[in-house]
């Protein structure tokens, strides 16, 4: 009895202590990183020996960092609800539509999770080359959609196999006709769904780096301004994009994931 | 006219036969059950009827029109289903009144007919709660409501009260009976489950193998079951074969066993537990007493189910009620009664009537 009392106990703190240090090994750089781009030095080091907002300001008025901030949230603005309405009409079709070649349209639809981002890169660059489209926001949002688009189906998809048909068959008895009812119905259900893609997608345009390297030369978006100055210079306005860009995501998976909740209680949609 | 008008309607999946030639009606304010046991084509005739599967043969009507082509949204049906099938995103009020709003019905209409349909059933005080706030019973009574709100002309039901626990299921039924009369509204149920069938209906379809074997009053198909299946799906009964001499009814034999007819029966009757009766072992013998052995008994509170091995090889169930003096053991002697008012006949043994009669693999 306290023998297998311990033994469980015993468990738990390997459990936790493993859970710990995996958790200390992935955050800790990172929080690392936050703290001294609070810095008020002229340096990177930890600890920083004065803090301030110093290296904030900085790259909220400089030319190049705005530019590539910019040029990053309208990519990522366009990519997010290009990639949600793709990819909810692509797991739709594949939840309802016939089952004959289901399993080959999802592998190839999911594909460039797996390929080398390398290999698309290439690829895609050679395209973005012929069609004189390097540096343009079309390129790097065609891009950014491809790789977007697999998490985005997966978890839609995954959201609409757990969806009660029956709760559409409800709506369209009470006259609802078929589109209705999926837009009463079935869009508000599947919602976690719906807002897992979007925070997906959104995260996957903003930091994506490999294949928008192989299309920019000159207009550059934030992970490849950060790049680039790192092989020349190692400043502390590189900790203070990185804690935006973490700040941001953080804030938007919070807001989302929130609303996803409070939602679950409001009324019908006029 | 009728609510509801099924003619000739056949379903096929691929081979299979799911729904094969059934015919019936239900005339307005009329309480319909479909009855039979799982995989005989119940849900599949319903889902027919609500648009939802279009039938491979036959006509739909609904309220006089044909519906064979036209699509569910368009149909006036009320549905409720045996998973509730609430909207877990709109609380109850909502849930409600979105027949209503797909209809297009004024804000102010909309407000005081939900009302009216949560007090009737008795939820006035939960309007504001989601689904996943209710209990199960709560939330069919919800369903109910949705489905009910928007006066459709026929509504169908499919096994709503089976995934409620038996109090609960019980005291539903009797809600829908008492909210199905105030609106006289025509009513399709579903259900494996006899006595409910018993209970509600006016009339009860039997379904077997996708068909529908006998049509009638709960009484009549009680009393005078067309065939074996129906008989034997419908409350206990003994099936035995009989000799017939003038009015005097006798049992022959057991129905298994001999495949040759004996000479000198005249047929299969059913007789109920209920209509045996059981006396002491040294009672006098006549023409329509037995002697036999108790092989079990089975004690249900209220009553016991005594199952007696006759001398002439036929196994015969009896209901003793509790409460007399006399307590049957197994193994003991004991003599039983059947007046021959209480045989039913429902086949010959002749060779043609014998498939028919063929037990039917359940
Ligand atoms: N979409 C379908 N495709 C193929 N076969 C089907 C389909 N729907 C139902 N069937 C078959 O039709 C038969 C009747 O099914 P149905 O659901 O109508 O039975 P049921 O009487 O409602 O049974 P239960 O009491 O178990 O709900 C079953 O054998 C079932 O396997
Ligand atoms: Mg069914």
């Amino acid at each position: 009895m306290t023998g297998a009392q311990n033994r469980e106990d015993a468990r738990g703190w390997v459990t936790g202590s493993v859970a710990v240090v995996t958790l200390a090994f992935l955050l800790l750089p990172q929080i690392i990183l936050l703290v001294e781009s609070f810095t008020a030095d002229s340096y990177l080091a930890f600890p920083p020996t004065r803090y301030g907002l110093r290296w904030y300001a900085f790259i909220l008025s400089d030319d190049d960092w705005l530019d590539a901030l910019r040029r990053s949230l309208l990519v990522a603005a366009i990519v997010t609800p290009v990639t949600l309405l793709l990819g909810l009409m692509a797991a739709y079709a594949l939840d309802r539509g016939p089952p004959r070649g289901r399993r080959t349209i999802f592998t190839l639809l999911i594909a460039p999770m797996i390929l080398p981002h390398v290999v698309l890169g290439l690829a895609q660059f050679q395209v973005v080359f012929w069609s004189h489209m390097q540096d343009t926001v079309t390129a790097y949002v065609l891009a950014h959609v491809t790789i977007a688009l697999p998490y985005a189906i997966i978890t839609i998809g995954a959201s609409l196999q757990v969806f009660d048909r029956r709760l559409e068959e409800a709506a369209q008895s009470l006259g609802a006709a078929p589109w209705r009812a999926a837009f009463h119905v079935m869009l508000p259900v599947i919602r976690p769904g719906l807002v897992a893609a979007t925070i997906f997608s959104f995260i996957t345009s903003f930091d994506e780096f490999i294949i928008t390297y192989f299309l920019s030369t000159r207009r550059v978006t934030v992970p490849i301004q950060i790049f680039n100055s790192l092989s020349f210079q190692l400043d502390p306005s590189i900790a203070a994009i990185s804690g935006l860009t973490l700040m941001l995501t953080i804030g938007l998976t919070g807001f989302l994931m929130a609303g996803g909740q409070i939602a679950s209680g409001g009324r019908i949609l006029r | 006219m009728s609510a509801v008008n099924i003619e000739n309607v056949t379903k096929r999946f691929g081979q299979m036969v799911a729904v094969a030639d059934v015919s019936f009606e239900v005339k307005p304010g009329e309480f319909v059950t479909l009855l039979g046991p799982s995989g005989c084509g119940k849900t599949t005739l319903l889902r027919i009827i609500a648009g939802f599967l279009r039938p491979s043969e036959g006509t739909v009507r609904i309220g006089g029109a044909v519906v064979n082509d036209m699509p569910a949204h368009l149909r006036n049906v009320g549905l409720v289903f045996q998973s509730y099938a609430l909207f877990p995103h709109l609380v109850v009020r909502d849930n409600v009144a979105f027949g209503l709003r797909m209809r297009g019905v004024r804000r102010r209409e909309i407000d005081r007919r939900v009302g009216e349909m949560l007090d009737l059933v008795q939820l006035g005080d939960r309007a504001l709660y989601l689904p996943s706030q209710l209990s199960g019973g709560q939330q069919q009574r919800v369903a109910l409501a949705r489905a009910l709100v928007t006066q459709p002309t026929v509504l169908l039901l499919d096994e709503p009260f089976s995934a409620l626990d038996r109090k609960i299921g019980e005291l539903l039924r009797a809600e829908l009976k008492r909210v199905q009369r105030r609106l006289s509204i025509s009513t399709i149920l579903v259900t494996h489950a006899q006595d409910e069938a018993l209970m509600l209906s006016d009339r009860v379809a039997v379904m077997n193998l996708g068909r529908i074997e006998q049509v009638g009053t709960p009484e009549r198909l009680y009393e005078r079951p067309r065939s074996r299946f129906v008989a034997e799906f419908l409350g206990r009964s003994n099936l035995v074969r009989i000799v017939q001499s003038g009015r005097d009814v006798r049992i022959a034999g057991p129905v298994e066993g001999e495949g040759v007819p004996m000479p000198g029966t005249s047929g299969i009757a059913i007789v109920r537990p209920e209509n045996v009766r059981l006396y002491p072992p040294d009672s006098e013998l006549r023409a329509d007493r037995y002697g036999g052995t108790i092989e079990d008994v089975q004690y249900l509170g209220h009553a016991r189910i005594v199952r007696v091995r006759l001398d002439a090889g036929v196994a015969i169930e009896a209901i003793a009620l509790s409460g007399s003096d006399w307590k049957p053991d197994a193994a003991s002697r004991v003599t039983i009664e059947i007046p021959s008012g209480s045989f039913h006949v429902i086949g010959e043994p002749t060779l043609s009537g014998a498939s028919e009669l063929d037990p039917s693999p359940r």
